[in-house]
């Protein structure tokens, strides 16, 4: 699944370890959400969701076309 | 958002961002404690099979499980869900490589192919290849 996380992350000035460290989960965590290897659980989305200030649409993009 | 202060509080699940360490220093000290009680309540000398009394079979038994325990209690509570996922996989390709490979073994044995079943040599190797898939998968 594609995402906005890198660009998010860079826009802050925050390295990956920082993201992991807010999000209590491993460095390797969010490489692995960043580059599309793992998709996030819906807590963990919700959690990214709420430490950027926007929704999980707006930060992940499952391809599909809104109507 | 550019130049948004990182405020936040940590929460107190930060300790998980070092789940490895802990359950390698966990996993550290369960294997000495084994392979000393092994060691010290073998009866047998050395360079013959290991042999034991009931008493200090079921005691070495009792405590690998405790620690093994330990060791579970450990990683659940330290690790994220990336890695759990990597270990359940793991997990999930190590069990699938011993269902296949046990009976094709028996079956090459009974054709007279191979010798017979080692079950400690697949015990190693779905361990080795749940080892390889969870690294793989966590690392990557």
């Amino acid at each position: 699944m594609k995402n906005r996380l890198k660009v998010l992350r860079a826009e802050r000035d925050w390295t990956q370890a920082d993201l992991a460290e807010r999000l209590a989960v491993s460095r390797q965590a969010v490489n692995a959400i960043e580059r599309g290897k793992y998709d996030p659980s819906l807590p963990l989305a919700f959690g990214i969701a709420r430490l950027f200030g926007m929704t999980i649409e707006e930060i992940f993009d499952d391809g599909h076309e809104n109507d | 958002m550019m130049g948004m202060k990182m405020t936040e509080k940590l929460s107190s699940r930060d300790k998980r961002r070092h789940p490895l360490r802990d359950l390698f220093l966990t996993a550290g000290v369960v294997g000495v404690a084994v392979v000393a009680a092994v060691t010290l309540l073998n009866r047998n000398p050395p360079g013959q099979e290991p042999g034991f009394s009931p008493v200090a079979g079921i005691a070495i038994i009792i405590g690998g499980l405790i620690g093994y325990a330990a060791l579970t209690l450990v990683y659940m509570k330290r690790t994220d869900e990336h890695d759990m996922n990597a270990n359940l996989w793991g997990l999930s390709y190590g069990y699938l490589f011993f269902a296949g490979a046990a009976p094709v073994w028996w079956m090459l044995n009974h054709s007279g192919l191979a010798g017979p079943v080692d079950f400690w040599a697949l015990y190693i190797i779905s361990a080795l290849v749940s080892a390889g898939a969870w690294s793989w998968l966590r690392f990557r």
